[in-house]
């Protein structure tokens, strides 16, 4: 009986509780790797690797948008790892490594 | 659940009492308190409607939407973000964006208090947040974005004329790269949009007599 399992027992309350698998990130629950310097060929678990293109640049509001071709628009920060933000122009076109369950980007990169 | 945002003129004759005291705002202008140790800056604060024509136009627009998210939340017409200290950012008609104390909407209307999905959002982030909204402070408000977004369906709100959602979408995105309005189903980025986000999470409310 391992650690925990005797301290649920002792304050009773706890039913459940799950180990993190290996390479998931305890605060996210989303794999390592997505991060800046990943290789975006493709999408880590519990992330989607979406293209899509500039269409909107609010210096001011610290954001860049991208469009994809479902429709869907995600902002780009001067925190973005993988781009330059000053650098990025309407039109150009941007893979972004999206979260899946709440739609943040956590990398992008600029496409040739 | 729904008991506990009643604003408290309302509530008074079943007045909740939180059992913890919790702190009240210096200067605070009310006779109840609601649990501001519980809110953290960069929370959003929705505001039930008023009576005035804006307020009901509003609510009767929401309601009738056929977005499912529109109508969830029709209830809620303003939106607001939290600062600290009783004190919240928020883009209204004719004075822009201010900042000003949260009683002046909570002592006749109802509030809710969500917020932003953690641990995605940090509560530092959640801080950069509001701080960011704050440097907004004295930029217009825009009544004619609020009618073409109504006109013009899924419309992608024109980011330089702010109203009070779109403020709090942009202050958000700007942050912590997090898309409120990411789909066509949170178009127009209207304060009931806010109030069933499906990824913004409720913070109890409590209110307590002074």
């Amino acid at each position: 009986m391992s650690f925990i399992d005797q301290f649920s027992k002792l304050i009773g309350g706890l039913q459940h509780y799950r180990r993190p698998e290996p390479e998931l990130s305890l605060d996210t629950g989303l794999a390592f790797g997505g991060g800046a310097g990943a290789s975006s060929a493709h999408a880590d678990a519990g992330t989607d690797l979406l293209e899509g293109e500039v269409v909107a640049i609010l210096k001011e509001f610290r954001q860049v948008h991208v469009r994809t071709p479902e429709g869907r628009v995600l902002a780009i920060t001067p925190d973005t790892p993988g781009v330059e933000f000053s650098a990025l122009h309407r039109g150009q076109r941007v893979a972004c490594t999206v979260t899946r369950f709440v739609p943040r980007v956590l990398n992008a990169r600029v496409l040739a | 659940m729904l008991e506990l945002i009643l604003p408290p003129h309302e509530q008074a004759s079943r007045a909740l009492g939180s059992k913890r005291a919790g702190s009240c705002p210096k200067d605070w202008p009310g006779q109840y308190v609601p649990n501001f140790d519980d809110w953290l800056p960069g929370d959003i604060v929705l505001v039930e409607r008023d009576e005035e024509g804006t307020g009901r136009s509003l609510e009767i627009g929401q309601t009738i939407s056929f977005n499912r998210l529109m109508r969830a939340g029709s209830r809620w017409s303003h939106a607001a973000l939290y600062l600290g200290g009783g004190d919240i950012v928020e883009a209204i008609p004719r004075h822009g964006v201010v900042r000003r104390s949260i009683w002046n909407h909570c002592q006749t209307r109802a509030i809710r208090v969500r917020r932003l999905p953690s641990p995605v959002v940090t509560e530092r982030m959640a801080q950069r947040v509001a701080d960011f909204a704050e440097t907004f402070v004295g930029r217009r408000y825009s009544l004619k974005e609020v009618l073409r977004s109504k006109l013009v369906p899924n419309r992608r709100p024109d980011v330089m004329e702010l109203y009070c959602s779109t403020f709090i979408g942009l202050a958000v995105a700007g942050i912590t790269q997090l898309m409120l309005w990411d789909g066509p189903e949170q178009l127009p980025l209207y304060p009931a949009i806010l109030a069933a986000h499906p990824d913004l999470a409720d913070v109890p409310l409590l209110w307590r007599h002074l």
